[in-house]
């Protein structure tokens, strides 16, 4: 079975060549509209950068040594001081979209410039080629596809793989915008300056995902109030996952060839959060890596 | 070397190898300041037909910033175009705070920057240029504040540790420079620089729990990279030598052999390395030192 050439000549190529032009048309158009960048709150950034400094903690804290891990977990941690027991002084995605007027034009330019031409295209093209098969789709498709994909064609018994001009469009529409961010990133390549706007919002969106907290409340893009609150308490999950032990130590012994070991700490109730009482400190302090000589002297003089 | 380098070496006037050396510049946002002068001025003032509006614009500005540590008088004319351009540009008048501060004039550009921390309170780069221009004008006590205000607000940002470690480092307030080496090793815990700078630290202070932990750093700094890191060897060699001569009644059996076992390895290493090289008068002074604590 073969295509008419008059259906390639007059509606594929037509097809490809209107869609590539409609976003030629509305990337020149995007690109002389103004749009203002959103200004990143002072505050949404400072906890932007408490977030990626308290990832990075968690992520090497076998780098450095016990001491220095546990005299920055209060910092994190502590009851009324933390900064990670404070309310996520952000606000709520929603709340701020709806009342910031450079917010909402540049949502307008986001979904709608993008929504209300696709939509409009695919409405004017199922008009102008209704009621022909266009293509035949090379892999096979279950029968429930054909409502979708033969519009305005009545014949049940026909393969569902014969497709007509709405889906080709389809297909073209986001084929095509790979290649056209190929043809419009080659300007986009020039732009490496320190102080080029697209660098700086480069240092601005380093922020780590957001670990899962335990009480999975299915978030929608964090559109609730209650969410953004709780960024930060969020975080605290990190610090509890975290078994110090300081990796360092292991080094040395690799270049001369010793057997690596690993204490695992078997730790029975909790974190290391727990207070250790100051006299049992000391102690420890002094018997810890100490000749056998002078730990007689100290236990000597206890007695 | 580089082949846009190279090109130009030998045909100066080449416009599309200046153009290429000065994408590259920018990409790796290197600051090779006397070639971006030499062959991106030309690259303005006789080829600007032959770039784009856009790519005029960034090697105007490459070369601005070049012109601030070589050419001062280019910059300023270059800033007044820039300016004409783009009048009421956030970016452009960035840069003419930096043209004042590399002129001196530290009052002027205070006052720009704090104006434009007015309509952008949350704009990093004049944040941070504000705490460059006290450290300029030599202040350090000054300075050090102002970059831990900054900090207390950027923590991520791994360039102002780096600063505020050298600052401690100079006023030798070693343990607040610990935490501060500490910050950059768990930013970048590959980088063997900051695991051989912590382990000097570490040295520096002294006592007998920090040179052991000195000569593990130095170990893991080793570990990294061996190939061109002859100073953390030397470091474990120094360590090592200390904890032997001053220490060796604190340590325990096997914590004297790891030590000893570490000496000898550095000192191989080290051996190794200058019977490399061709001999001169450090070759042989090396290996005599070497020979003596044996």
């Amino acid at each position: 079975m073969r295509l008419d050439p008059q259906i390639r000549d007059w509606v594929l190529f037509p097809i490809v060549i209107i869609v590539f032009l409609v976003s030629v048309i509305r990337h020149y158009l995007f690109s002389i509209i103004p749009s203002k960048k959103p200004a990143v709150d002072k505050d949404t950034q400072r906890e932007q950068q408490l977030l990626i400094r308290s990832n990075r903690i968690c992520k090497n804290a076998n780098m450095i040594s016990k001491r220095s891990f546990i005299s920055r977990q209060p910092f994190f941690l502590d009851e009324t001081n933390g900064e990670l027991n404070q309310d996520s002084k952000q606000k709520p995605l929603a709340m701020s979209m709806m009342f910031d007027p450079s917010m909402m034009t540049n949502m307008m330019k986001g979904s709608m410039g993008n929504m209300i031409p696709q939509v409009v295209l695919g409405q004017l093209i199922s008009y102008l080629f209704k009621g022909f098969l266009v293509v035949k789709l090379p892999f096979f498709l279950p029968a429930r596809f054909k409502t979708m994909l033969q519009q305005g064609i009545g014949l049940s018994s026909l393969d569902s793989s014969f497709v007509s001009s709405l889906s080709w469009y389809f297909m073209v529409y986001f084929g095509l915008s790979g290649i056209i961010n190929l043809l419009f990133q080659a300007k986009d390549v020039l732009v490496h300056s320190y102080f080029s706007p697209i660098k700086e919002q480069m240092r601005q969106i380093q922020v780590p995902r957001p670990t899962p907290a335990p009480s999975a409340t299915p978030s929608l893009g964090n559109m609730g109030a209650t969410d953004k609150k709780d960024t930060l308490r969020n975080e605290k999950e990190n610090w509890k996952m975290i078994d110090h032990w300081f990796d360092i130590q292991n080094s040395e012994l690799e270049l001369i060839g010793k057997p690596i070991t690993q204490e695992k700490v078997v730790k029975k109730q909790s974190t290391s959060k727990t207070q250790i009482p100051k006299k049992i400190k000391s102690q420890n302090k002094k018997m810890k890596n100490t000749s056998p000589k002078t730990r007689k002297r100290i236990t000597k003089k206890k007695k | 070397m580089n082949k846009n380098l190279q090109i130009l070496k030998n045909k100066p006037n080449n416009w599309k190898a200046a153009r290429g050396l000065l994408r590259e510049y920018r990409e790796k946002q290197q600051r090779n300041s006397y070639e971006i002068m030499k062959y991106g001025l030309p690259l303005i003032k006789k080829n600007s037909k032959r770039l784009s509006k856009e790519e005029l614009f960034e090697v105007m500005e490459q070369v601005f910033l070049a012109g601030l540590d070589v050419n001062l008088e280019e910059s300023n004319a270059l800033l007044l175009k820039l300016q004409k351009q783009f009048p009421k540009s956030l970016r452009v008048t960035k840069l003419s705070g930096l043209f004042e501060e590399a002129m001196g004039h530290w009052k002027n550009a205070q006052i720009i920057y704090q104006s434009i921390l007015k309509d952008n309170p949350s704009d990093q780069i004049a944040q941070k240029r504000l705490v460059c221009i006290s450290k300029a004008q030599g202040n350090t006590k000054l300075t050090i504040q102002n970059l831990n205000k900054y900090l207390s607000h950027f923590q991520g940002d791994t360039e102002a540790w780096e600063e505020l470690l050298d600052l401690y480092l100079s006023q030798q307030c070693y343990s607040k420079a610990l935490f501060c080496c500490e910050e950059l090793i768990l930013a970048e815990p590959d980088n063997y620089q900051h695991h051989y700078q912590i382990a000097n630290i570490y040295y520096t202070i002294g006592k007998r729990s920090d040179l052991i932990k000195a000569r593990q750093y130095y170990a893991h700094s080793i570990k990294l990279l061996e190939e061109q890191n002859l100073k953390s060897f030397y470091g474990l060699y120094l360590t090592t030598n200390k904890l032997k001569t001053l220490f060796s009644r604190n340590l325990n059996q096997s914590e004297t052999q790891i030590n000893e076992q570490l000496l000898q390895f550095a000192k191989d290493k080290i051996k190794k390395f200058y019977l490399q090289k061709e001999d001169n008068n450090t070759k042989t002074t090396v290996l005599e030192l070497l020979e003596i604590d044996n």
